[in-house]
This record gives structure tokens, sequence and C-alpha cells, in this order.
């Protein structure tokens, strides 16, 4: 391990808001990417879903 | 030749065997990415020069190679889309663009964080920075471009040939460091050289990179199947799947 305690490794030896802010930019935006992919899938099998039982009415 | 094309090219035999690979690359991708996340924030030794601010490495170089290879990918979608009008391949440029724009946002964020305590400033317009930015605002025109058109095969074709005009901008972006002087270092790795890092710091960075690849992968195959099934609402194979789908789960 590269730092003794936990302080050290969160404050990153006074780098910590630079080193913290770019990993959270950069993981949000694959967090938000891989979200993404789940909300559409359920967006689009709902708007078939719907489109199938209209269909099955008319 | 042309018959494995064709099969390739057809929706539904795509959506079957992406059905297969897409959960792997989700697995693979969060292994690699959680272990080199955990090595490179916590057991990389600290950059003897720019301490442990280095450590934003592991999310700038495999969101900046994102960036890239994500253009790259489109525009050999654009090529094929335009030549031999497969739209499979229009559907993976038209997902591809967000995951790009994304990446190469978050690359210009983590270089600009970077470069406030290694460079003092957190932008310089010199030409790898300023190529970087293009590519961004070259994202940003084809996602426009293809939301612009009325007709969605129109808006592809437009999309299209805009990826191979901006394609020119990736070899600027690369050799920027080697063709001008500039702020910025040279790559960090490459293939016929061996890492200037020692291995407990590039081992971390590879795993990261290798990740961040598998998500894409995961990304652009899962948002493919989902596009493909917004396109091919009508088909009986879609409708049945989705029945099916929902009928397991209820």
């Amino acid at each position: 391990m590269a730092f003794q305690t936990l302080n050290e490794f969160l404050s990153m030896n006074g780098y910590g808001v630079y080193v913290w802010s770019a990993w959270a930019v950069v993981v949000g935006a694959w967090g938000v990417q891989a979200g993404w992919v789940h909300l559409e899938y359920r967006r689009v099998r709902a708007g078939i879903l719907r489109q199938i039982r209209r269909e099955a009415r008319s | 030749m042309w018959q494995w094309i064709h099969k390739w090219a057809s929706p539904k035999h795509f959506y079957r065997v992406s059905t297969r690979v897409a959960p792997w690359l989700w697995g693979l991708a969060l292994i690699l990415l959680t272990v080199g996340a955990l090595w490179g924030l916590a057991f990389a030794p600290a950059d003897y020069q720019q301490h442990d601010s280095f450590r934003i490495i592991y999310v700038h170089v495999p969101s900046a190679m994102l960036a890239e290879s994500c253009f790259a990918l489109m525009a050999v979608c654009a090529v094929v889309f335009l030549v031999w009008k497969i739209k499979l391949a229009d559907i993976v440029a038209k997902v591809a663009a967000p995951f790009g724009a994304s990446m190469t946002f978050a690359a210009l964020f983590s270089g600009a964080v970077w470069g406030i305590p290694t460079w003092g400033t957190w932008w310089v317009w010199d030409a790898r920075l300023t190529s970087m930015l293009i590519l961004l605002f070259l994202y940003f025109g084809i996602i426009a471009l293809r939301y612009a058109f009325a007709r969605e095969h129109s808006g592809g074709r437009a999309a299209a040939v805009l990826s191979l005009v901006g394609v020119v901008n990736l070899p600027i972006i690369k050799y920027s460091v080697e063709w001008w002087n500039t702020l910025h270092q040279t790559a960090s790795f490459s293939l016929t050289k061996a890492p200037s890092m020692p291995e407990s710091m590039w081992v971390p960075l590879l795993l990261m990179m290798l990740g961040a690849y598998a998500l894409f992968g995961a990304v652009v195959l899962s948002r493919t199947r989902n596009e493909i099934l917004r396109r091919e609402h009508r088909a009986r194979w879609v409708r049945a799947l989705i029945t099916d789908t929902c009928d397991k789960e209820h």
C-alpha cells in the first residue's frame, strides 16, 4: 500500500482535490453510460409492449 | 465472404450473438476496472516528480484513448454504411457517438485538472489540447447533424460524411506531441517501445485501459441491441422476444 493511513489516502498528500475530482468525472461518465443502457432498454421494451397491447385491443 | 458479412449485418443474428457476448464484457469491465482502480489509487507508488497527482493518469489515458478509438470506429462504420448500405453500421455509429463525446469531455476535464498542479495552468492552446477540443466539437456536430434530419436514413448519411471528414483530426491528435512543441507529454504507451514507467505503475494502467475498452464494447453492443429493437419493433422476432421476456419476469 502506498499510504499509511486512510487520511493520507483521501488527501493524496495534498493532491486529493485534483485526483478525486478527475476520477469522479471519468468514473461518473462511465457510470452514466452504463446506466443509460439499462434505462434505454426498459424504455424501448415498454414502448413495444404498449404497441402490442394497443394493437391487440383494436 | 459476402455471405459472412451479410449474416453479421443481419440485426437478428447480431442481436442473438450480442446477447451472449454482452454479459461477459460487462463482467470483464467490472473486474478489470475495479482491480485497476484499487491498484492505481492505493498500491501504485507515487511519481517522483508529479507525486500523487500522477494517479490521474489511470483515468485520463483510458478516456483519451477511448475518445479517439470511438471516433475511428464511427469512421469505419461510416464507410461500411455509405458504401455497402449496411444499416447495422449506422446503428453502431449512432450509439458510439454519445459515448465518444462523454469520453472526450472526461479526457479534457481530467487533463485540465491534472494540468493545474503539473503545468500551473488548466488550459493552454497547444496542439494536443486544441485538437482534442476540436474532437469534442466534432462529436457534438455529428450528434446534432443526425437529429437535424426528419428521415433517419438521411441523418445517418450526413453524420457518416461528417465522421469521414473529421477522421483527419485523429492523426493530428496522435502526432501533435511529436510534430509541434507542446506542453503535453508524449504517449504513455507504445507498441514498439518498452514502457518508461516501472511495472507497478504501468500494469494498473494497462488494466484500466483494457477495462475501459471492455466497457466500451459492452455499452456499444448493448445500446446497439436497444436500437435494433427500436427500429425493428414491427418484426415478428422482436415482438416474440419482448413478449417472452415480459412473461418470464411475471
